[in-house]
């Protein structure tokens, strides 16, 4: 996560921002006389905007702090503007960025390393993009799986290619899927998306497939129209085997979702445990591996609500 | 009376000729309005073709099936089946799955459950509206299918030996209901089943099929009176029907048993 803030030496001020984020400050004096210029990248994004939220509210200008916000383009450009001393404070520079910094001598101090924002938006953008993953694939998925099970050549083409798929490492495809989606978390949902369907499918064509012959039989001597057939028979009776493959997504949908935080830092519980393990935090580390099982435990509980909603038996 | 149900000339041959296998070959029969008729043939004498002929559940067949004197193709409104298999829906109460058939076509929720509890009353299954099928024996499940079926209030009833899985007890019993409901409905009801107790217990007339090709072979009256229950098995006449039942079908069940048993001989060797 990027919420670093970096600023001029001025210890006097230092307070003030301290558990807004982390801070770097450049071990030079502050231009005198002028305005304090603050740097922050990325107007309008959750953690990189608290600054310009404390200066609207009055906050600063409450406890005698005045200054001008300057937007840029990214961590780089935070750290060039603070080494250059045109800027004075730096928030949300990028973490390794800075540390790496301040390791080289660079004219540059951290002033607080703890997270901008409020810390539960891990475990919030973890819930979202994983719930969004599973959504995709149980609404992509289902469709999918009762195609291939309609048409029984495709799915005997593509059922292969499908447990192929299921079995491959997809999480190592990871460089390739952030090219195409940018470093964003819809990268992330994609990811846990594209190895949650993959069951969904397959389950759900296995379930349908599996219908007994006289269920068929039944819709047609009821005068079912295919739709209703569909939602009255075909889809209750195939239902318990496609939440075998719901559950089945949502496991690996997870496990890839935090493992591709882990890997890339754009935030959720899997940023956590790789924040805490770099700063050898290893109780808070191991706490949010528990709550990476805590919310997958409430994933599971809202899945079985949903069965029992769905189908009481 | 006029026929309900007519059956010209039916033949279905699985596979082409010369090697395909003909399962039932050049069947007639008329069953009347109101009349109870079983189709009584050992294993392998195609009752089953015949059923999904007459259901409009397999195509391609020779022949014609006509309801109310019309030509039918496809599966008929004016047919209600009652399937072999288990075909309760496990997920619906009794009342739900006895009121699909008003669902789908429409029946605001209010009319087809009173509707549903009616038939559900004829079968006996009253105080049971709200259980599942997994809570039911397998005579109940197959009494839900039948007040199913007859929700739908088709003309001819449609049974493929619905008692099949039961024991000759419950059978009996289950039989004294059907009894019951046709005497309630007079509902033009064909039975096929490869129970002859059962078919001369409901039947007005039993239709004795033979092995493989499937046809008639005779058409026995049951001239027993009416309202008959399962105490009709102790009727002297009731035993003459079996034996003479029995007479016709024997040849034929050894038959298909020394075929069936040659043709497993002759798939080891294969294999």
């Amino acid at each position: 996560m990027s919420g670093l803030p970096i600023r001029g030496f001025t210890p006097s001020r230092r307070s003030v921002l301290q558990g807004a984020g982390a801070a770097l400050i450049a071990s030079r004096p502050a231009r005198a006389a002028d305005r304090m210029r603050i740097v922050s990248s990325q107007k309008g994004f959750w953690d990189t905007t608290l600054i310009l939220f404390g200066q609207q509210k009055g906050i600063f200008a409450d406890n005698g702090l005045e200054f001008d916000i300057i937007w840029t383009d990214g961590g780089a450009d935070i750290q060039q503007s603070i080494i250059a001393g045109s800027t004075d404070f730096g928030v949300a520079p990028g973490i390794l960025g800075a540390l790496s910094a301040f390791v080289k001598g660079a004219p540059v101090a951290v002033t607080n390393a703890a997270m901008t924002g409020s810390s539960d938006l891990f475990w919030y953008v973890t819930f979202q993009t994983t719930f969004a993953a599973t959504a995709a694939a149980l609404l992509l998925g289902v469709p999918a799986g009762a195609v291939l099970a309609r048409r029984r050549l495709l799915g005997q083409a593509y059922e292969p290619w499908l447990e192929a798929a299921f079995a491959a490492p997809i999480i190592l495809l990871y460089p390739l899927f952030l090219i195409f989606f940018g470093r964003s978390l819809v990268t992330v949902a994609v990811m846990g998306f594209v190895v949650a369907v993959i069951p969904v499918i397959i389950k759900t064509r296995e379930g349908i497939t599996a219908v007994r012959p006289v269920l068929h039989n039944l819709a047609l001597s009821l005068h079912m129209t295919p739709l209703q057939s569909l939602a009255k028979i075909v889809l209750p009776a195939a239902l318990p085997t496609i939440f075998v493959g719901l559950r089945l997504g949502l496991i690996y949908a997870m496990i890839n979702i935090v493992a591709v935080e882990f890997l890339v830092g754009i935030g959720g519980l899997g940023f956590v445990v790789a924040d805490m393990y770099d700063r050898y935090d290893i109780p808070s580390m191991y706490s949010a591996v528990v709550f990476v099982i805590v919310l997958s435990s409430l994933f599971f509980l809202l899945i079985e609500r949903g069965e029992r909603w769905l189908r009481p038996v | 009376m006029a026929n309900d149900l007519e059956i010209c000339s039916v033949s279905k041959r699985y596979g082409d000729p010369p090697g395909g296998l003909l399962a039932v070959s050049d069947i007639s029969l008329n069953v009347r309005m109101g009349e109870f008729v079983s189709i009584i043939g050992p294993s392998g004498c195609g009752k089953s073709t015949l059923f999904g002929i007459i259901g409009g559940l397999l195509p391609d067949y020779e022949g014609e099936v006509r309801v109310g004197g019309r030509r039918h193709v496809g599966t008929h409104k004016d047919i209600g089946i009652v399937f072999q298999e288990e075909s309760t829906l496990p997920w619906r109460t009794v009342l739900a799955n006895v009121a699909l058939p008003l669902e789908i076509q429409g029946v605001p929720r209010a009319e087809r459950e009173e509707r549903a509890r009616h038939y559900i009353e004829l079968v006996g299954l009253t105080g049971f509206e709200n259980s599942r099928p997994v809570e039911l024996s397998g005579g109940m499940r197959q009494r839900t299918a039948i007040a199913r079926t007859l929700a739908f209030q088709p003309k001819v009833l449609l049974m493929d030996e619905p008692f099949g899985a039961l024991d000759e007890q419950t059978r009996l019993l289950l039989g004294d209901r059907v009894l019951a409901i046709h005497k309630e409905l007079k509902q033009t009801t064909l039975l096929i089943t490869h129970n002859i107790t059962e078919a001369v217990q409901l039947s007005d007339r039993v239709v004795v099929m033979s092995y493989r090709p499937g046809r008639v072979l005779r058409i026995v009256d049951i001239d027993l009176p009416r309202p008959r229950s399962s105490d009709s098995v102790t009727d002297e006449r009731f035993g003459r029907y079996v034996a003479e039942i029995w007479g016709d079908l024997r040849a034929e069940a050894s038959r298909g048993m020394k075929e069936a048993e040659a043709s497993r001989g002759s798939g080891r060797r294969a294999g």
